[in-house]
């Protein structure tokens, strides 16, 4: 049984997760989704009560008699019942959670099923004392059913007499699926035999007699689908009709498998160096097969481990109901872009900060329902999440229309926890004034709610967003609203860098970081209050000696002779980093530093240089300057 | 018994169909050589049935079937049709054919299909 535990739990996730969704829906009055939520209740009961987890069986048991109940009109659905059904998701959870650190279930079932079966209880009670006619109803709606049809033996054109079997029951329905897949049956690819699932009110004779009129049908049976299977059939016709197979693979092996190309990498480089070296020149072709074979090795491993942001996204409606619900507050939430893929890592990572700018938003950023009918503003908030695409990168937007970030209170909370003072903050314009809300120590909820203002801020959420090789953009009105977008790269652990040396040692800066580069002479650089600048197209930007941030010694250092210089982004603003020699652009694979090393500031990890040595890869936002 | 029209360019083929239509107790009213033709002979006929070839000169197979379809829009026709022409076949049962049959043709597939039309 162990040996499924890890499946189970996984697939279990996904259940719960439509779940979720799907209650969400059923609140907002979407009844179509009981099926769905039907079906996941009824699974996980199967699956749990499988593998022996009692508890978790018994609460989706309970479940799945409250949404049968529901279905029949038994019992309504009120906000009372999503809040126990919600619980019972978040105890399933829970139990999830557990189980997949090793653990026991851990959950006591009992309370949860007795609030699910009281429901059920009522429902029936109110029921037999008010007969309804919702049955009626019930029955009208439209099953599905398979329709197993077989050809003749010496049938020829066997695809024009499929087509003409779907064109009559086209007529009864909406056909929902068919096997084997309709293209299949469109270029004649099948046996005499084929199956067509139909979603269709009307009867077995009327189904008959709408064949009948097609000839060469030596077979015909009806079967009635159960709701369950109708729907995996109704699931796969995406994937049949593209024919897309897929893999269960854990994330470990793709780590891995993404850690051997790396090396792979690695030693490519090497052996272009080997060639170069001894100028072999039969070589040349086969390394120049290997090398696209790497690339596209690389981009395939890169390719599998991008992950859609809606495993992320999707955990958001249920926390934003909840805070909105708890604070009182009426919102909208809006989620566009689900379908845009990211890196596993990077996806790992945003998640909590996401949280942080979600909570914000309803926190801080939404007014209470008066509030905003009195700013002459509909009762609804809305919050935006979404991702997009943006050449190499990935934009997420986090965005509401409150009452936005108000210049003033920032600057005189700062100043009250002692961030800045009065002087600085007068002559802070209003772009400063709203970045205040990045500095460490900066929280501005009043009291500390379980929302949010709990020790973390924002800084913390930039930090972050930077580690991973990100930004954040902050943009904010008073009155209209505020929007983050942070800037994420699609993956983490191969990127170009441009390698440079300094003080006799490589080093690489990612190339996302870098700006640009200059040659800059001697009379380029000025001193001001002890601090060497240049002037790069009319603004001034400071420079920094690589070698001296980085802690070493400067004593070969001349100060003021002519040198490459870096620029780059830092915390929003330009800087310059002065380096011995520019050596190139780079494919490198990041290795991160771990164990004692992990805490360095300044470095995002390693890689390995073609020839084997160690190099360095600087991580400009914690650079000490 | 129907009544049927027989369109199709090749005299042994319209033969065929003849001997098999008329030895099972159905009527040839008529024959036609080409599209055009097919389509004045339905007016003057008003045959129960058509069959219909799908390549021939003039005005081809399913081009006739809408012609028909436009002057009687219950008009019953069968597509005959060679392997291969699947494309061709699903354009007439589009355009109004209510059903077809294959050559070489055998016997029992001509009737059942003309005799579910009746």
């Amino acid at each position: 049984m162990e040996n499924y535990k890890d499946v189970f739990v996984s697939e279990s996730m996904e259940h719960l997760n439509s779940l979720t969704q799907g209650l969400l829906e059923l609140e907002k009055g979407n009844e179509e989704v009981l099926t769905e939520i039907f079906r996941a209740a009824h699974t996980l009961k199967g699956m749990s009560a499988t593998m022996g987890y009692d508890g978790m069986a018994k609460i989706t048991h309970e479940m799945e008699n409250l949404l049968d109940a529901v279905r029949n009109g038994e019992v309504e659905i009120t906000s009372e019942v999503i809040d126990v059904l919600f619980e019972a998701v978040d105890l399933l959870e829970a139990a999830l959670n557990s189980l997949s650190e090793g653990d026991d279930e851990n959950i006591s079932a009992e309370e949860v099923s007795q609030k699910l079966s009281k429901f059920v209880q009522t429902g029936k009670e109110e029921r037999a004392t008010t007969p309804e006619v919702k049955d009626e109803a019930k029955k009208l709606e439209k099953g599905i059913k398979k329709i197993d049809i077989e050809l003749d033996k010496d049938c020829t054109l066997k695809s024009v007499r499929a087509y003409m079997a779907f064109r009559e029951l086209r007529e009864l329905g909406e056909i929902v699926k068919c096997i084997p897949d309709e293209e299949k049956l469109e270029d004649g690819n099948f046996d005499r035999r084929f199956s067509i699932f139909l979603k269709t009110s009307a009867g077995d004779e009327e189904i008959r007699k709408k064949l009948k009129k097609v000839s060469e049908l030596s077979k015909v049976e009806i079967h009635y689908c159960e709701a369950s299977s109708a729907n995996e059939g109704k699931t796969k016709i995406g994937g049949d009709l593209k024919s897309v197979q897929t893999v269960r693979v854990s994330i470990e092996r793709l780590d891995s498998l993404m850690n051997l190309v790396g090396e792979l990498v690695i030693s490519k480089s090497r052996l272009f160096q080997i060639k170069n070296k001894y100028a072999i020149d039969e070589l040349n072709e086969t390394l120049a097969y290997i090398d696209k074979l790497t690339t596209s090795l690389q981009e395939e491993v890169q390719e599998m481990r991008m992950v859609e942001v809606r495993y992320v996204f999707d955990r958001f409606p249920r926390m934003v109901r909840d805070l909105a619900k708890k604070e009182g507050k009426k919102v909208d939430f809006v989620i566009e872009g689900k379908d845009i893929e990211l890196d596993r890592t990077v996806l790992d990572e945003i998640g909590d900060p996401l949280v942080h700018l979600l909570r914000n938003c309803i926190d801080h950023g939404i007014e209470t329902p008066e509030e905003r009918v009195k700013s002459g503003k509909s009762e609804t908030g809305k919050v935006l999440l979404k991702a997009r695409r943006v050449k190499d990168h990935v934009e997420i937007i986090v965005a509401d229309d409150g009452r936005g970030i108000d210049p003033e209170k920032i600057k005189r909370i700062a100043v009250e926890k002692g961030l800045i003072s009065e002087k600085e903050a007068e002559k802070m314009s209003y772009d400063e004034a709203k970045m205040l809300i990045f500095t460490p120590g900066f929280s501005s909820a009043e009291k500390v709610t379980d929302i949010s203002g709990r020790g973390v801020g924002l800084d913390v959420v930039r930090n972050k967003i930077l580690s991973l090789g990100g930004t954040v953009e902050l943009e904010s009105e008073v009155g209209k609203g505020t929007r983050f977008v942070l800037k994420l790269p699609l993956t983490l652990a191969i990127t170009k860098a441009l390698l440079i040396s300094a003080g006799g040692k490589i080093y690489a800066i990612p190339l996302n970081n870098v700006n640009e580069i200059l040659n800059v002479k001697e009379e380029d650089v000025s001193t001001v209050m002890g601090q060497e600048v240049i002037q790069l197209r009319g603004k001034i930007l400071p420079v920094y000696d690589l070698i001296s941030i980085l802690g070493k010694a400067t004593a070969t250092n001349g100060g003021k002779r002519a040198r490459p210089v870096v620029i780059v982004e830092k915390g929003g603003n330009l800087i310059g980093l002065a380096v011995d020699e520019l050596i190139g652009q780079q494919e490198i694979v990041i290795k991160s530093l771990d164990g004692m090393l992990r805490d360095v500031r300044g470095f995002a990890g390693s890689t390995i240089m073609g020839d084997g040595r160690v190099s360095l890869i600087l991580d400009i936002s914690s650079l000490g300057v | 018994m129907a009544k049927v029209l027989v369109v199709d360019d090749a005299a042994f083929m319209r033969m065929m169909l003849k001997n098999i239509l008329g030895k099972n107790g159905h009527q040839i009213v008529g024959e036609a050589q080409n599209g055009a033709e097919g389509v004045k002979k339905y007016q003057e006929l008003k045959p129960d049935v058509v069959t219909m070839d799908i390549i021939m000169p003039e005005v081809n197979g399913i081009e006739a079937v809408r012609q028909i379809m436009a002057i009687d829009p219950e008009a019953k026709i069968v597509m005959v049709s060679a392997l291969g022409q699947e494309a061709m076949v699903k354009e007439a049962l589009e355009a109004g054919a209510r059903d077809f049959i294959v050559k070489p043709f055998k016997e029992s597939k001509v009737l059942e299909v003309i005799e579910k039309l009746c």
